[in-house]
């Protein structure tokens, strides 16, 4: 499994392969089948290969926060941006505007 | 910067000083005058207030007294310019139209309706789901932690050696930077963000939240809208009025401001009558014109 970025495996498929998980149960009963594979049915066969595999499914969920990760970060620092940069100005008048009427002063002086 | 981001928007400034001012003069006597008893839902209620002819608005009448004062700046700040970089040019020649309260005018419409555009990333901002946002950096802060752990145990204990393991290694130590600025900036930017909401909904211990842009932005929006109006009835007085008035100036170079008071525009003749207790005390902007052109 070549791990980089996260995104060496596409995410629909990293998704496509937590949601077929099995249960505690069915994982129990996986790994005690100790029967020739192909007497499986096919989505069996491939489980029982995944489930072989040392927590294969907590590897993927790895994979999967990579790519969250990534794709979040970028999306959550633009929201970031947009909400303090640009709108501050217009919030920061409306407080001197607010400071302006309590205080019934002068002009805030800008320092 | 946020001197820089201030002035950019100064007009917005402009516009709620005048609201508020417009404000305690409707309400005189009877506004508790502080911040605590001002809500910014008062910015909508503007377009709510009609005068005597049922049409015009309260928030007409503020932008038209902006428009006023704004014109009145711009001609200024034009004419200041030009006398430093051409001083013995032929431009004299247009003296005489610049002076005119149509020009003012004009002028003024320009400044006003820049403001949408000066303000659109209010409206970017007003689509933000603050919750989601939250929710999402306490969702990648808590699959960092899970992750951290799965690494420190699960992996350990298999001792696989594996380049799996090597990349996650490699990759949770960005991960975790990342999350650490994300989880603080999230903090510092919810509470500046509230800290002003609670400024103007008088701490009323509601979490108002990002509703402050969308009040912002349905502001803007009328605002655009009656700009517009504005624009189009001033348009027509400026056609019907250039036609008939042709009184001689007396006064030969005194001041905009003094000009203007000595000859009101037919439209503030009007909201005169549309408004009549504010148009007694008329708005004085010239105090704050000139404090904060020493300021910037």
């Amino acid at each position: 499994m070549l791990v980089e970025s996260g995104n060496e495996i596409p995410t629909e498929l990293i998704q496509t392969l937590l949601k077929m998980a099995p249960t505690q149960d069915e994982e129990l009963k996986l790994r005690m089948f100790t029967g020739e594979l192909h007497e499986l049915g096919p989505a069996e066969r491939f489980l029982k290969v995944l489930v072989d595999i040392p927590f294969a499914f907590k590897r993927l969920e790895c994979l999967m926060f990579m790519h969250n990760l990534q794709e979040d970060f970028s999306s959550i620092k633009e929201s970031f941006a947009t909400l303090e940069v640009r709108p501050r100005p217009c919030l920061l008048f409306l407080s001197h505007v607010i400071t302006l009427q309590v205080h019934a002063c002068t002009w805030p002086r800008l320092t | 910067m946020a001197c820089n981001d201030l002035r950019e928007s100064r007009l917005f400034l402009k516009l709620l000083e005048a609201v508020l001012k417009t404000g305690n003069r409707m309400n005189d006597g009877t506004y508790r005058g502080g911040a605590q008893a001002f809500r910014l839902d008062t910015l909508l209620k503007l377009s709510d207030v009609k005068g005597t002819d049922g049409k015009t608005t309260l928030l007409h009448f503020v932008v038209q007294e902006i428009i006023r004062s704004e014109g009145i700046r711009a001609a200024r700040t034009k004419r200041a310019s030009r006398s430093v970089t051409s001083v013995n040019t032929s431009d004299d020649s247009d003296e005489g139209s610049e002076d005119s309260e149509e020009y003012y005018r004009s002028m003024g419409l320009q400044v006003v309706s820049g403001l949408g555009e000066e303000l659109a990333d209010v409206k970017k901002a007003a689509l933000i789901d603050g919750d989601a946002l939250t929710s999402t950096v306490s969702k990648l802060g808590h699959s960092l932690m899970k992750t951290q752990d799965f690494l420190d145990k699960d992996m350990k204990n298999l001792e696989e050696d594996s380049e799996f393991q090597g990349s996650m290694e490699r990759f949770m130590v960005s991960a975790r930077q990342q999350v650490m600025w994300m989880v603080e900036e999230e903090k510092r930017i919810m509470a500046l963000v509230k800290s002003t909401a609670d400024y103007f909904h008088g701490n009323a211990g509601k979490d108002e939240g990002l509703r402050l842009f969308l009040i912002v932005r349905d502001f803007l929006i009328i605002l655009d809208k009656v700009c517009r109006e504005v624009k189009d009835t001033t348009m027509k007085f400026a056609k019907a009025s250039s036609s008939s008035k042709k009184e001689p100036r007396t006064s030969s170079v005194s001041s905009p401001e003094a000009r203007s008071q000595q000859s009101p525009t037919p439209s503030s003749d009007l909201h005169r009558k549309l408004f009549p207790a504010i148009a007694e005390r008329r708005m004085d902007y010239s105090s704050s014109d000139s404090s904060d052109d020493e300021d910037f």
